[in-house]
């Protein structure tokens, strides 16, 4: 580059900083300002468009990730007031030089490619940017196809523009002079392609391909993360007894990666060990440091010592990096046979504990420094036991926080969708919690963890009632603990409360016999399937009843099988429902 | 009744609505349906019955508002029951066919239209 460009980029760089700054209108102005001393200076719009994309995507590189949405629309405001100068001079010499419809065509294709520049520096994705050449070269040379082709895919072999047939190829070069593909126009609506076309599409090709590189440098980058954070985080959980534990991730919508990390660690006497962590930043860097982080918690954490001392090796453990790096943590040991829970935090928000009965509550007490801010001060240790179908669930911070808002409110809706969410089972809780808080515009990543303290398997239910109408409520109840312990989803337990609670209504409604009548109700699960039996000792006095029919039919509607047999000991009916998989 | 359900009873000039909160079975079907039979006021044009809270409810509870939709016809009045579908109890009105003969909505306000009363907010 040569002194006289690389002065303009400083002092773009300079009046952009400035605005970032909180210049305003002062700020745009200078933009005018540049976008006059471009045309003086005879830069053409392709190397202002350049400058303005190297000058972001450094700007971009530096800014903290809180900041990248303002960063990137400031840049677009910028760069078009940069731009709305240029054109109107641009379109002065046009005046002074053509007829006056062709003066009126060329400005719309300025204006067209000064759209186009602007689209293309707000997309990221490399596929939406050759989609986005195609249409706009085509929107403003009036021509009805257009096809983009890479390198290696069918877009060698153009060095140069070709105007000829009916056809107008333009070639992608990136910076250095390597062809990176093509982009050809046909179908002209109005008689052939001009040199003023040729002209427009060159250079909007030129400026598409310094995005397409800059993009690509990002993807790749941005891959490489992925990757490494695919790696670090664990493929799947590992099964415990007693417990059952679903986990998620979400990568965020920003396209960058974030430093959420996760694990759980099977320990001695069948207690496990959760750890959740969010790695303050983004990207390469943020990825690179939860890949130390998770193995040496599961190193501290498999030594068996309390959460609290965890917490403090870990925060040494941090220290000794010398990276200048913070994490925020949770690490949790739960014993699924009593439900005893120990947790230490470094940070992190609150874990959330939901209770078998729906109420959601959060684990308060005081929690620690995050890893990497101090090595002075001790982490507490909060202890609290878990009933049987109480779920912990540890998380991150971009499933709580909204900006402009305070934590306490994201906090607050958290807990209220996760107690108002559909609990069984525990991935329908974690789907459910997941698509209510994960809004669009969120950037930042999100990471949940959901442990389960499973109650002890109880076996079969067989319980006798009186053949009352009063009873069937009773049963409801019964049934939908014995359902909700078995592992069925809420709706399947619904259905088959209704189909028994039907079959129960017949026997108290039409049994005969002696005055204390009672009825039987079993209920056994095997091999993924609900068995329930009611039992009465009478005779259904008339089944042809309508009534009694519509409740026979809403048991078959509701159950995959049912059977009503009579003998002279009573009448037994058998439902059967086999339940989703987990 | 006993203490399985509540109904609240919000009558209109133009129309009534009752809310069943809780359970229907056999053990308070009875009840429930001498209380919303005699919520309906001969000028009333129709009854809203909105089982959006009603956790449970069988096939007893379904002949209920059969029969009180036959009763309401019968008197020129016309019966909408409200169940949204995330309602459990909506499951067994479609499985029974409910919602073939009577019309079945899921909130207040487009109950209130299908009776043939207008909402209040709006000029008589």
């Amino acid at each position: 580059m040569n002194a006289e460009l690389d002065a303009f980029r400083s002092g773009y760089m300079a009046a952009f900083r400035s605005y970032l700054a909180g210049g305003g209108e002062t700020g745009l102005e200078s933009a005018y300002e540049l976008g006059r001393e471009a045309v003086a200076g005879e830069l053409s719009l392709l190397e202002l468009a350049g400058i303005h994309h190297e000058v972001l995507a450094d700007i971009l590189a530096s800014a903290p990730k809180s900041d990248l949405e303002r960063v990137a629309r400031a840049g677009t405001d910028f760069f078009r007031e940069s731009l709305s100068t240029f054109e109107m001079i641009q379109r002065g010499f046009g005046e002074a030089q053509e007829t006056a419809r062709l003066e009126q065509r060329h400005a719309a294709q300025l204006r067209g490619l000064a759209d186009a520049a602007l689209a293309l520096n707000s997309t990221l994705s490399v596929d939406d940017m050759l989609a986005l050449l195609g249409e706009r070269a085509c929107a403003i040379v009036g021509a009805d196809r257009a096809a983009v082709r890479m390198a290696g895919d069918g877009g060698e072999g153009a060095a140069r523009p070709v105007r000829e047939g009916g056809r107008l190829v333009a070639p992608l070069i990136a910076r250095g002079g390597r062809k990176l593909g093509l982009v050809e126009l046909s179908g002209k609506r109005e008689g052939e392609f001009t040199e003023d076309d040729e002209s427009i599409v060159v250079q909007l090709a030129h400026m598409a391909s310094v995005a397409i590189e800059n993009a690509r440098l990002y993807e790749h980058e941005r891959d490489t993360a992925l990757e490494l954070q695919a790696n670090l985080l664990p493929d799947g959980l590992p099964e415990i007894p007693g417990v059952e534990a679903e986990r998620r991730y979400d990568a965020g919508g920003d396209g960058q990666v974030g430093g959420d990390w996760f694990d759980v660690i099977p320990l001695t006497g069948g207690r496990l060990g959760m750890a959740i962590g969010d790695v303050v930043g983004r990207g390469l860097p943020a990825a690179k440091m939860m890949g130390h982080l998770r193995p040496a918690l599961r190193a501290y954490a498999l030594e068996d010592d309390p959460p609290a001392l965890v917490a403090e090796h870990m925060a040494e453990f941090v220290r000794t990096l010398d990276r200048d790096q913070m994490s925020t943590c949770i690490y949790a040991v739960l014993d699924p046979a009593t439900g005893e829970l120990r947790c230490a935090n470094a940070g992190h928000p609150p874990p959330l504990v939901l209770a078998g009965d729906g109420h959601a509550a959060f684990l308060t007490g005081r929690p620690g420094l995050p890893l990497g801010v101090s090595t002075e001060h001790p982490y507490p240790e909060v202890r609290t036991t878990l009933a049987p179908g109480s779920t912990l669930l540890l998380y991150t911070d971009g499933l709580v926080e909204k900006r402009g808002e305070p934590l306490d409110v994201g906090l607050e809706r958290f807990r209220q969708v996760v107690a108002g969410a559909p609990s069984r089972p525990l991935k329908k809780l974690c789907d459910h919690v997941l698509g209510a808080l994960l809004h669009k515009e969120r950037g930042d990543d999100v990471a949940l963890l959901a442990v389960r303290v499973l109650p002890p398997d109880s076996g079969p239910l067989d319980f006798e009632l009186a053949a009352v109408p009063g009873a069937l409520a009773e049963i409801r109840r019964r049934l939908q603990a014995w359902l909700a312990h078995s592992g069925a989803a809420d709706e399947e337990a619904y259905d088959i409360v209704l189909a028994t609670c039907e079959a129960a209504a017949n026997a108290v409604e039409h049994a005969y016999g002696p005055a204390d009548a009672k009825f039987r109700v079993r209920a056994r699960l095997e091999a993924g399937e609900v068995t329930v039996e009611v039992r009465d000792r009478g005779a259904w006095r008339d089944q042809r009843d309508p009534r009694r029919g519509r409740g026979l039919a809403v048991m078959r509607e509701l159950m995959d099988d049912v059977s009503v047999n009579s003998d002279d000991e009573g009448t037994n009916v058998r439902l059967r429902r086999r339940l989703r998989e987990g | 009744m006993n203490e399985l359900a509540r109904i609240d009873i919000d009558r209109t000039p133009l129309g009534v609505v009752a809310r069943i909160s809780g359970e229907i079975d056999i053990s308070n079907v009875g009840a429930v349906k001498r209380k919303l039979t005699d919520a309906v006021t001969s000028a009333a044009r129709g009854l809203v019955v909105d089982i959006s809270g009603t956790t449970y409810l069988d096939s007893s509870g379904v002949y209920l508002l059969f029969d009180l939709h036959r009763a309401l016809e019968g008197r020129q009045q016309r019966l909408c029951v409200v169940a949204p579908p995330t309602t459990p109890s909506t499951r067994v009105l479609l499985i029974t066919g409910f919602d073939h003969i009577v019309p079945v909505t899921s909130t207040v306000e487009e109950a209130m239209e299908k009776v043939g009363a207008r909402a209040p907010t709006a000029p008589a």
